[in-house]
């Protein structure tokens, strides 16, 4: 009898769960009438208090409209995407990245803006030279406006500098050559301090207990060297693609890249820069904050994060200068529209005003990310100069024009999957430089024959 | 001399002798069971020091852990991880520890999300399976050790495999983000359950049966009636298996129920992934969820252990 009511009784909570858990969906769907909500999605935390201001303005402006924003974690936030666009859960408008969009525009998950631009006179030619080309395939349809754009710079503990008895000045002005690293080097080494307390720059010194690095690495993305190689080997004058944007041919197998790439190993070696292993698992950020390296290379989106590290003075400075001058990559992000939503025209106006002077000075004011217009720029270094932080370090490549535009071509992830795991094997020291020649050709095979 | 010392010592060997043979077992029964206790308590630090580890991970500081503190107590001893991973820290305590995520982990939510998927999952499964695997172990009908076959071979087929079809079957039926959907594939059935619970039943003696079917009693009534209570130990034992690995499912509720109603713990720790993507992720506050995350089923294991290792005992027994 004992059985037969605890049967009845597993039956009827089996009942009562799924009762409630059916009543609880029911209660989630139900959304008909009101206004429209246009879901947008983001990666970073600190971007959300000037967007949701940017919501709050569209909204009055736009009764009938309410914008949703989802902020998740870079790592899951590319993940998520492709699900939702398979899925038909994805947010509305998507903060899009010039590494991913190619991809998408391909697969028919983002929509082409040109129709609307053109019904509504959005123009491209408001921002920061070069940034509105990117977002610009082949055949001229466009998938996002520009809305930001960031650059790489040398941060530095001030205080170890000090130690060290090197000037803030003297980064600024260092120099750089793949043959003996120029001052730059120099500056490195004498930053690293081993276990014993020898430094980088002293005999003794023992690059396998090292306590401080001179500088960090984030071995996080390689193929296009965004916070490692791409301004240094720049400076030597290498191009990463024959043109740019949609190129058809790599270089990674050209001399100046493989030196490049050879100097950063031979940094690891000598122990004035972490073994991969270490840089992948602590990360840059973390490593900073926690007094293990002196220098970091680092883009302006991270820059609140390094300037909140206690007790230091942080400084920033342009990458060194090599031979062509000082170079970094110019990369930016953009908001593309999902082909799913049900809402194109208020998903549209909703990227109309994220693209627009009204929302960008909010962004610049807010001195988290450089807007992409010029103006809005302004009022981000002034917000960044109010708040103590001298950015000029990431805005001097605009002047002299040095900067390097993101390389775009088809089959990026792809690409990824090769240089990746090809450029660090390099770096752990498993790999020759030479092995470049064959994957490069690897590379470019891919982009003829797909 | 001799002769007087001869006799008193030897009663003093013999007796020394006599004490040492009575003592020399008991002596090597404790070295023995020294050495025993010794080897075993190494395999619980063995297996322990991880959990440990863990648990020092997550009371530490995070800027420390990132110095490379080796100490054996959590270095910059702090509560603030747990406040962080439970919603408790406010934005300045995480931003002055340097540990800001993305998004925000929900623990409730996800803990109330991950009771109400296990719970469904544990009940659907005790239940169909225990039918399933009576039929298989005492209906005739044609076919029968033929269709089990193949239930035996799906048990070798790894879950990937169906991952893209079922989500597409999910997707179809509309049941995406909710909880039917993320329950469906598990609901029913799994072949480990069915042929666990089929081994059991077959132990179980056929007299048994024999006389209730004198008795009058018909197959529905034999299985509710004697199978299910002559087999609550083996149930108990699936039910808790069931519920640890539905607890840990991480694949099928990310593919399906990553939305903020209904998504389990395993796919909120996302939450404490890369932020963005020159920054690690912050592995003090990360290590505090999971720790977290994994108590209940620790609090599970601990309460109905025993009763499990009895349910495997007597499956020995049949």
């Amino acid at each position: 009898m004992r059985a037969g009511i605890s049967l009845r009784f597993l039956l009827a909570a089996v009942a009562t769960t799924m009762a409630a858990t059916l009543a609880a969906c029911g209660g989630g769907e139900q959304a008909s009438g009101g206004p429209v909500t246009i879901r947008y999605s983001l990666w970073e935390s600190r971007q959300q208090p000037p967007y949701q201001k940017c919501a709050n303005l569209f909204q009055k402006q736009n009764p009938g409209i309410r914008i949703q924003l989802e902020v998740t974690g870079w790592n899951d936030y590319w993940g998520a995407l492709p699900r939702g666009f398979i899925g038909d859960t994805a947010p509305d408008v998507i903060t899009d990245h010039l590494a991913k969009y190619p991809q998408f525009a391909q697969s028919e998950v983002i929509m082409p803006l040109n129709r609307f631009a053109e019904r509504d006179g959005v123009r491209a030619n408001i921002y920061q030279p070069g940034l509105a080309q990117l977002w610009q395939t082949p055949s001229g349809q466009r998938f996002g406006f520009p809305k930001d754009w960031d650059t790489v710079a040398i941060i530095s503990n001030g205080g170890m500098l000090q130690k060290a008895g090197l000037s803030k000045q003297q980064l600024d002005n260092a120099s750089w050559n793949p043959k003996d690293g120029g001052t730059f080097e120099k500056i490195a080494a004498r930053l690293s301090v081993d276990k014993k307390g020898v430094r980088g720059d002293q005999p003794g010194f023992d690059p396998a207990n090292v306590a401080v690095y001179g500088l960090g690495l984030d071995p996080g993305s390689l193929t296009y060297g965004q916070t490692t190689w791409a301004g240094f080997a720049r400076s030597l004058g290498f191009e990463l693609l024959d043109k740019n944007p949609w190129g058809r041919a790599y270089h990674y197998d050209d001399p100046r890249f493989m030196a490049t790439i050879g100097w950063w190993r031979h940094m690891i070696e000598k122990g004035y820069m972490p073994p991969v292993s270490d840089a992948r698992t602590l990360g840059q950020t973390a490593m900073f904050q926690g007094g293990k390296i002196a220098m970091a290379i680092d883009g302006d989106w991270t820059l609140a994060t390094y300037t909140t590290t206690k007790g230091v003075k942080v400084g920033f400075s342009p990458q060194p200068r090599g031979p062509e001058g000082r170079w970094s990559l110019y990369n930016g992000l953009a908001d593309s529209i999902w082909t799913g939503t049900k809402h194109p025209q208020e998903a549209w106006k909703w990227v109309k005003f994220l693209a627009s002077p009204a929302c960008q000075n909010i962004v610049g004011d807010s001195a988290v990310v450089f807007p992409a217009i010029p103006e809005a720029t302004q009022r981000a270094v002034a917000a960044h100069k109010k708040n103590g932080v001298d950015v000029s370090a990431f805005t001097s490549y605009l002047k002299d024009k040095h900067t390097i535009l993101f390389p775009i071509t088809e089959q990026a992830p792809q690409i990824n999957l090769m240089m990746q795991p090809t450029l660090e094997k390099i770096l752990l020291g498993s790999e020759q430089p030479d092995v470049l020649k064959s994957v490069n050709d690897q590379v470019n095979n891919l982009l003829k024959y797909h | 001399m001799s002769d007087t010392i001869a006799p008193s010592q030897t009663p003093a060997t013999e007796r020394a002798a006599a004490k040492s043979a009575r003592a020399r077992p008991k002596r090597d029964l404790n070295w023995g069971r020294i050495g025993a206790w010794a080897v075993m308590g190494l395999l619980l630090i063995i297996t322990l020091f991880p959990f440990y580890w863990m648990l020092r991970t997550a009371l530490s500081t995070n800027a420390e852990l990132v110095k490379g503190s080796q100490t054996i107590t959590p270095p910059g001893a702090t509560l603030l991880n747990l406040k962080q991973a439970l919603g408790l820290a406010s934005a300045q305590e995480i931003a002055a520890a340097g540990t800001e995520t993305s998004a925000d982990i929900n623990f409730f939510v996800a803990l109330r999300n991950s009771v109400i998927v296990c719970t469904l999952i544990t009940i659907g499964q005790v239940i169909f399976c225990s039918m399933a695997a009576y039929a298989f172990a005492r209906l005739k009908f044609p076919g029968r050790d033929k269709i089990f076959f193949l239930y035996l071979t799906a048990m070798m087929i790894p879950p990937v495999f169906t991952l893209i079809p079922n989500f597409v079957l999910v997707k179809n039926l509309g049941l995406l983000n909710t909880f039917p959907g993320i329950v469906a594939p598990y609901f029913l059935m799994t072949p480990f359950a069915v042929f666990f619970l089929r081994q059991f039943f077959l132990g179980i003696s056929r007299e048994v049966e024999e006389a209730a079917i004198l008795d009058g009693a018909g197959r529905w009534r034999i299985f509710r009636q004697l199978i299910i209570p002559m087999s609550a130990a083996p149930l108990t034992t699936l039910a808790v298996l069931t519920y640890i690995t539905a607890w840990n499912e991480y694949m099928w509720p990310l593919v399906v129920g990553d939305s903020d109603g209904v998504r389990v713990l395993t796919v909120a720790l996302n939450a404490f992934r890369q932020g963005t993507p020159t920054i690690a992720p912050p592995w003090a506050p990360l290590m505090s969820a999971t720790l977290l995350a994994a108590l209940p089923i620790i609090l599970l294991f601990l309460v109905l252990g025993r009763r499990m290792v009895d349910a495997i005992g007597f499956s020995g027994i049949k």
